[in-house]
């Protein structure tokens, strides 16, 4: 009874355009939101991610670089190296820093990094390159577009004119962007003298080397690279999490309202035809099956449309919003179908109690 | 074995002060091949004799019998089957489905009996030809006349082969010649293929098809005559000559 479905629901193209529109706007909702939560908790910390450290060491009560502040002396360093299982050291030089052009004011995370080894480098480049020298500084694309800036341009942070040598990506963690400079400059455009922001320990044996350090320093906070990473990224979990499922339910219920109200007024409208598939021996499973059907075909074209949309918006949004990284994996996609289809099962529910409500002896008032 | 045998059957509209009783003890016996017109004025209870008999109203007394079956026992669930494979039904107002075409406004029976789609198609096809509407099998319901549209819905109520045909007023929205093709069919279905017609009808030209003429009035079956069948069905034109 497929065909008749369909054909029920091509009878009349503007509430079937209405029906599929329904849908598409709330999975294009649905993605979207979804979408930019993934986004930011994937992207959010990827620097971080990327950097060499099995290990985070910071200073006792710092856990991320966005709530903490964590100040170690650099001599540290050696001595963390003679801890059991540690087979590396790296110091982490890198805080939240102001800068303004043209009026405007912006974050930057402002990270050290050594051009010459690679050290703490950044992340893929797009332009320019991250061979630096001092004076010289390496944004990030979404810092790039925000706020004007493009190779040449000197970008004035704590009194120096630093040169912008090249544009890396990924560097994007929605509240700032990171920004590279050579260890001698970020020393000096963050005060540091002795100190260092954080260690990086790489190891073969986290876990115990973690015990080990905290055990002989009780006075740091040693974190996993994955807790360090979580840390950080609780800023987006935390706060938009419940808002996100709130901009999920009422996608969800709009969607489900429209197509059950485009199907509602198709059965209603078609009542004396379902009289008549009754009459002529239909059973109310059949008419309900007929009902689903259409929904699911809404649903399910819905689905198509708002993947697709979703997906134009994205691309021309992450053009001109800076913090508009969206992800969507195959798995939140198969999620969202499923709720496009329990969307067309719920839709699909009131027009078929109306259903099993039709008298098949009205077909024989004329 | 009589194809519907109806006994004692009463059937009465709400209740108390408000009750109206349609229909009051009506008995009728449809033998194989039978054409029985039920004649009456308007509201004297030939239609719902007709919907009882179709299994669409459950009498509120009396039993009704289709293939030896008594569907008043049947259940909501279980009434549709007896409808789908042992009842045809062609309306006044045609009821066809809009969305559909001729061609697949017939097959739809044979689909709600789980006959995969093209086959249904291949079924519906050769009766479309047969009623002469074979021109038109891809035509859409409002593309088709009255009488093409008339023919369309007899065939949708023989697809399945039915024993029975019930019919209501089917010649009322047609003219004389469209009218006259539709009774030839009714003769067609009961000479030839052996099934039951009860036609329900004001038209008294049909009188001239019907084997048999019963008057509902009030509820009540107050006559039964003979009719025209026997002198006027051309089925039967070549053994009179």
């Amino acid at each position: 009874m497929f065909f008749l479905a369909r054909k029920n629901l091509l009878a009349d193209r503007t509430r079937l355009a209405l029906s599929i529109g329904g849908v598409a706007f709330s999975v294009l909702l649905i993605l979207i939101v979804g979408g930019l939560y993934r986004g930011w908790q994937t992207k959010l910390t990827m620097y971080l991610d990327s950097l060499q450290a099995d290990l985070w060491v910071g200073q006792a009560g710092s856990a991320d670089t966005s709530h903490s502040m964590s100040f170690l002396p650099a001599t540290l360093k050696a001595d963390i190296q003679q801890v059991p299982g540690v087979s590396g050291v790296d110091a982490f030089m890198g805080r939240q820093i102001m800068v303004s052009n043209k009026g405007k004011e912006f974050r930057l995370f402002i990270v050290g990094f050594d051009p010459t080894s690679g050290r703490n480098s950044p992340a893929p480049m797009v332009k320019g390159t991250s061979a630096i020298i001092d004076g010289q500084i390496v944004i990030d694309k979404a810092f790039a577009q925000k706020a004007g800036y493009k190779l040449g341009d000197l970008v004035p942070i704590a009194g120096q004119q630093l040169s912008v040598a090249g544009i890396a990506t990924n560097g994007n963690s929605l509240i700032y962007q990171y920004a590279y400079v050579t260890e001698n400059d970020v020393k000096q455009i963050l005060q540091l003298g002795p100190l260092v922001n954080y260690f990086l320990v790489r190891t073969d044996n986290p876990a115990a080397t973690r015990a080990a350090i905290q055990q002989q320093y009780p006075d740091l906070n040693v974190m996993t690279k994955q807790e360090f990473s979580t840390n950080n990224k609780k800023v987006v979990t935390e706060v938009f999490l419940p808002i996100i499922g709130v901009l999920f339910a009422i996608a969800f219920i709009i969607g489900a309202a429209i197509v059950g109200l485009t199907i509602y007024t198709a059965t209603v409208e078609k009542s004396r035809e379902y009289g008549v598939l009754k009459a002529i021996g239909g059973s109310n499973r059949l008419l309900y099956r007929v009902v689903i059907e259409q929904s699911f075909i809404a649903g399910i074209a819905g689905f198509l449309v708002g993947l697709a949309l979703s997906y134009l918006v994205g691309l021309i949004a992450n053009r001109f919003v800076s913090g508009f990284i969206t992800a969507v994996s195959g798995r939140d996609m198969l999620s969202v179908f499923i709720l496009a289809l329990l969307m067309s099962i719920l839709a699909a529910w009131i027009p078929a109690r109306r259903l099993a409500a039709i008298d098949p002896a009205l077909v024989f008032k004329a | 074995m009589d194809a519907l045998r109806v006994h004692n059957v009463s059937k009465t509209f709400g209740s108390g002060h408000t009750a109206v009783n349609a229909l009051a003890k009506v008995s009728l016996n449809v033998a194989k091949g039978d054409i029985v017109l039920v004649m009456g004025p308007s509201g004297s209870g030939k239609t719902t004799l007709l919907t009882i008999a179709g299994g669409l109203l459950k009498p509120s007394s009396g039993t009704v019998v289709i293939g030896g079956q008594d569907i008043t026992k049947l259940t909501e669930h279980q009434l549709p089957a007896i409808r789908l494979q042992s009842l045809g039904f062609v309306f006044q107002s045609f009821n066809l489905l809009a969305a559909l075409t001729a061609e697949q406004n017939v097959a739809l029976p044979l689909l709600m009996r789980g006959v995969p789609n093209l086959t249904a198609l291949k079924q519906a096809r050769p009766l479309l030809q047969r009623l002469g509407v074979g021109q038109r099998l891809t035509s859409l319901p409002y593309q088709l006349s009255g009488g093409e549209k008339q023919r369309v819905a007899i065939a949708r109520a023989l697809v399945n082969s039915p024993s029975l045909v019930l019919a209501d007023e089917p010649t009322a929205n047609l003219d004389s010649n469209n009218g006259h093709a539709v009774m030839q069919l009714f003769c067609e279905m009961a000479c030839q293929e052996g099934r039951s017609v009860i036609i329900v009808s004001h038209d008294s030209r049909i009188r001239d098809i019907a084997k048999r003429v019963i008057t509902i009035e009030d509820g009540r079956l107050v006559r039964e005559e003979t009719g025209g069948h026997d002198t006027h069905c051309q089925m039967h034109d070549a053994a009179r000559q």
